[in-house]
């Protein structure tokens, strides 16, 4: 590169953002220097055009343009369409403020996984990774009985379920054997004996209970692994949408793409992912159930930014960004006017008027546009 | 299973095993006349509901069985020829009333081809089905459901003649319409809802054409000459009333015109127009805020200045007096008693309220607007045969909610005003669009209802043709005049010295939270100090400068000092007066707010 135009970049490398820099480089790479001068200066120019004005309400603004689109939204839930009964998705107004709440999980939580990208098409391998994530109980696969003259309890597995789910009676004992903490008596071909030490026919059928609600396969909290058909680019893939959610355990499967599979639940990101991700999160689910009102994403940045700014996930509202503002007069007009006034009081609280709903309450300008800008003397040129 | 229960209006009156059989064994009762014909039985939720009560809408159906009306011609004919009566049909088991509740056990057929065997009733007609609104209302099959249902709410709402008692009704408020006619697309139950006597509205001949955006946006243009002929033209009456209360010891009000010695004495010009039974005349004018009765009370706490002030009693003014804003002329006076042998008098007031910019009209349809212009006669367009418009409303009305019953009663009465007789508007069987288009044509006009119309302004022949029909428009109450409100300054809340609300107490707009947060979000800070603080309840208070509490100033010796430490290093601040009642508040529930005072930066 032409040492005049390198200069010409590090004139601007303080003024524009690093990924941009190196747009406007590869762009005007066959440009002389004259020529480079003049797309900088000009690229420069739209660059601040573009930002915010010093004094913008951002966020009330960010506010409006979600909260009118918002009265619009009515309350829908639809259905995905899946191969399978499907599994329906809370939609539009109630799952924004499933978001918004950033604390609560959602009525229905869900694990969108998708299958590693060798075999998202394959149907049957994605088949078979469902099988395996979904719960499946002893109840769900057999029979428990108990024998009272022996006091033992049987286990009959179906035969024909068992061998579809790929399951050996080995395991199922196995399993079993964890739960109860009693060695299996017998394996035979059908059935599994144990004989647990209960005096009493009560604890025989707490262990036979016990014994039924064992997991056998699958992850805890995944009730239901459902196929999704998705297309892209004129090809089929799928993906599993699971009732109920448990994205730890879900993450560990093999097979998955474990950076293209997320969970509905916003604490659950947080709790597995972390707060870089749940604003990532935030972020991705907002724009997609706003995505036909058309709203700026930089509005919806900025509420997922306030959203997780503390470095935990923080509702808006009386618990969360509203509850812990600074400003005693603004909690107060908020909600709450007499708890948050006391406990203000006991503990000598000060406020400094610096937000605009104190402000307003006072009877002060607002600190935002026209009343950010003050006259200030400067006492060193009055020496002259 | 449950035993079902049985109430009856309402109340649980019992159990039954069988909650269908003696649902049937009750309308069988009631068919044979066993029973009285406005009850009505239903059963659902395990429950048998009886209803005899009052204010229940009711309305009949013929009966059928095995999908057979028993309405048979011969009955007809039989009523035809006055050997039946409409009561013996109910008596005979051929037709019953039902109402909304019993219907949820009836299925009801619309026409008589359409019967099965499951079918229990019959409908008499199927616009019987249609409440009296959307009966009377012409076409409506034609529009949108929800469109027809604003129309019928309107009608609520339209001026016309209410109840030909008017001259001796004393109603708190009512509005009238000069010149109420019938309208000319009309339906079967007009004379039954009595529309034809007490019509709602005037047949206006209306174009439909964007007028130089003067009817933008659902506005309407009327014409000036019409209104001079008094098109739309009403009265508003309003009827304010006093009694001459009795007192304990024989104390009374008085009905006089008051004099000076009267305690609230408003001055001798005020009671100028008052009889001498302190009652105004009839037909004198009256201000707004005019006495209307001149009434004196005696004095509240009788024994209380008797005994301590040797004073002479003193009577107090308690005269009545129209509202604020509702001037008029009075119209009508009436003195009587009340039921404890008071004197009682009513006095109306009437004030005539010609079309104004900003009334709202309607037509049945549901096409409402408000008078944007009020265009010179000579200045409107005028068709071929030399006719102008009463109003002109905009065609972009029309295309979006498909209000095709508006368009139908356009040409609907203007066949029916070259014929000279009214067309049939009734849902189902109206008169059909061919018939009207061919009759048009026949009397020379164009079968669409559009015709050719020249500019009144410039005198030339508009390029496209003008669909000008009749409609029958509602005047609604809704009058600007008695809505029409400013305020530069006026009164204030006691409280929080803030601007009141309200019309009726001179009071400002509100400026909400959601004006607030506009307000924010484009910067506005000074516009917003100015309308929260400046133009509301700004306040200039005494602070302390060391103790931080509101100090006050003593106005005879002209000094500044702070109550509750003494100091007097006292400084002026202006803050809003509902934040000083705030730090009041504050100390009343035992917290002490300290303001901390720095230079402006
Ligand atoms: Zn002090």
């Amino acid at each position: 590169m032409a040492k005049g135009k390198k200069k010409i970049y590090q004139k601007y490398e303080e003024e524009l953002p690093e990924k941009l820099l190196e747009e406007t480089k590869k762009e005007t790479k066959d440009l002389n220097q004259k020529q480079t001068e003049k797309v900088m200066e000009e690229v420069l120019k739209e660059y601040k055009k573009r930002q915010v004005e010093p004094g913008e309400a951002a966020g009330a603004i960010a506010a409006q343009s979600i909260g009118e689109r918002a009265t619009q939204m009515t309350l829908k839930t639809f259905h995905v369409a899946g191969l399978s009964e499907g599994v329906s998705v809370v939609q539009g107004l109630p799952r924004l403020e499933e978001l918004i709440e950033t604390r609560k999980t959602p009525k229905k939580e869900v694990c969108r996984i998708r299958p590693k990208k060798e075999i998202e098409k394959n149907k049957e391998k994605v088949v078979k990774i469902a099988k395996k994530i979904e719960e499946t109980k002893t109840n769900d696969i057999g029979k428990v009985e108990e024998d009272l003259v022996e006091e033992k309890i049987i286990i009959k597995p179906d035969m024909e379920k068992i061998e579809k789910l790929g399951i050996e009676m080995n395991e199922i004992a196995e399993k079993i054997k964890e739960k109860i903490r009693r060695k299996p008596e017998k394996i035979e071909k059908d059935k599994i004996i144990f004989k647990p030490k209960a005096s009493t026919l009560k604890s025989l059928r707490r262990y036979v209970e016990k014994a039924e609600n064992t997991r056998i396969i699958g992850i805890e909290g995944i009730e239901k692994a459902t196929l999704v058909e998705k297309e892209e680019n004129g090809e089929t893939r799928y993906e599993i949408h699971t009732d109920g959610s448990n994205l730890k355990e879900v993450l560990k499967t093999d097979d998955i793409d474990p950076e293209k599979t997320d969970s509905n639940s916003i604490p659950e990101i947080y709790k597995t992912l972390g707060i870089e991700a749940t604003r990532k999160m935030l972020y991705k689910e907002l724009m997609e159930i706003t995505e036909e009102y058309n709203i700026n994403k930089r509005h919806i940045l900025l509420i997922s930014d306030a959203l997780t700014r503390s470095g935990r996930p923080t509702p808006i509202g009386r618990h969360g960004i509203s509850g812990e503002k600074e400003s005693v007069l603004a909690r107060a007009a908020f909600e709450e006017q007499i708890k948050h006034l006391l406990k203000a009081a006991q503990k000598g609280e000060k406020d400094e008027l610096k937000g605009v709903a104190e402000n307003i309450i006072v009877g002060n300008p607002i600190p935002v546009g026209t009343g950010m800008v003050d006259l200030r003397i400067d006492l060193e040129k009055q020496k002259n | 299973m449950n035993k079902a229960s049985v109430y009856l209006d309402g109340s649980l009156i019992g159990f039954h095993e069988e909650p269908e059989e003696i649902a049937e064994e009750i309308r069988g009762k009631r068919r044979r006349g066993e029973l009285p014909k406005t009850l009505t039985v239903s059963n659902y939720d395990n429950s048998v509901y009886i209803n005899t009560d009052k204010g229940r809408a009711i309305r009949p159906l013929i009966i059928v069985e095995d999908g057979k009306p028993k309405l048979t011609e011969e009955h007809i004919e039989k009523v035809k020829k006055d050997e039946m009566s409409f009561e013996d049909l109910f008596k005979n088991g051929i037709i019953e009333y039902l109402d909304a509740e019993e219907e949820e056990n009836a299925y009801i057929a619309m026409e008589e081809e359409e019967l099965t065997e499951e079918h229990t009733h019959l409908e008499i007609h199927p616009t019987l089905s249609l409440g009296i609104p959307s009966a009377v209302n012409p076409y409506p099959e034609h529009s949108h459901s929800v469109r027809t249902a604003k129309g019928d709410s309107m009608m609520r709402q339209a001026m016309g003649l209410y109840s030909p008692t008017t001259n001796i009704r004393t109603d708190t408020q009512g509005y009238y319409l000069f010149y109420p006619q019938k309208p000319l697309t009309g339906t079967k139950y007009d004379e039954k809802a009595g529309l034809t006597t007490r019509p709602i509205g005037q047949n206006f001949v209306v174009a439909i054409m964007p007028y130089r955006a003067y009817n933008i946006d659902d506005a309407i243009i009327l014409n000036k000459g019409s209104v001079e002929r008094a098109l739309s033209r009403g009265s508003y009456l309003r009827t304010y009333s006093s009694k001459e209360r009795r007192y304990a010891a024989g104390q009374r009000d008085r009905f006089e015109i008051p004099t000076e010695e009267v305690q609230g004495y408003r001055g001798e010009e005020e009671y100028t127009h008052l009889g001498e039974d302190g009652i105004a005349n009839p037909e004198t004018e009256v201000e707004a805020g005019g006495v209307l009765i001149g009434k004196t009370s005696p004095p509240r706490f009788l024994e209380e200045t008797s005994e301590l002030t040797p004073m002479e009693e003193k009577r107090k003014e308690d005269s009545k007096t129209t509202r604020p804003n509702a001037a008029g002329k009075v119209d009508w006076v009436m003195a009587t008693e009340d039921e404890n042998g008071s004197r009682l008098v009513k006095v109306r007031t009437r004030k005539t309220m010609p079309p104004l910019v900003g009334d709202k009209f309607a037509a049945r349809s549901g096409q409402k607007g408000v008078v944007g212009l009020i265009e010179d006669e000579e200045d409107l367009p005028w068709s071929e045969n030399g006719i102008q418009p009463d109003m002109i409303f905009n065609s972009h009305a029309v295309p979006s909610r498909m209000t095709v019953g508006h368009l139908l009663e356009a040409i609907g009465s203007k066949k029916a005003s070259i014929e000279g007789e009214k067309t049939d508007g009734t849902a189902f069987e109206g008169e059909p669009k061919e018939k009207l288009e061919e009759t048009l044509e026949k009397h020379g006009f164009r079968p669409t209802g559009k015709e050719i119309m020249y500019d009144g302004k410039t005198g030339r022949r508009i390029e496209a043709k003008i669909f000008v029909g009749v409609v029958y428009y509602e005047r609604l109450e809704h009058l600007v005049s008695k809505k029409i409100r400013a305020r530069s300054t006026g009164p204030v809340q006691i409280l929080t010295r803030q601007p009141t609300e309200g019309r009726s107490r001179k009071g400002g707009l509100r400026i909400g939270v959601m004006e607030r947060d506009c307000l924010i979000s484009h910067g506005a800070s000074m516009l917003l100090q100015e309308r929260l603080m400046d133009e509301s309840d700004e306040t200039i208070q005494y602070v302390c400068e060391s103790c931080g509490s509101i100090a006050v100033k003593n106005q005879i010796k002209g000094e500044t000092y702070c109550e509750s430490c003494g100091s007097k290093e006292v400084e002026k601040v202006k803050m809003s007066y509902t934040f000083k009642l705030l730090l009041n508040e504050l100390k009343s529930i035992g917290i002490k707010p300290k303001l901390g005072l720095r230079d402006k930066a």
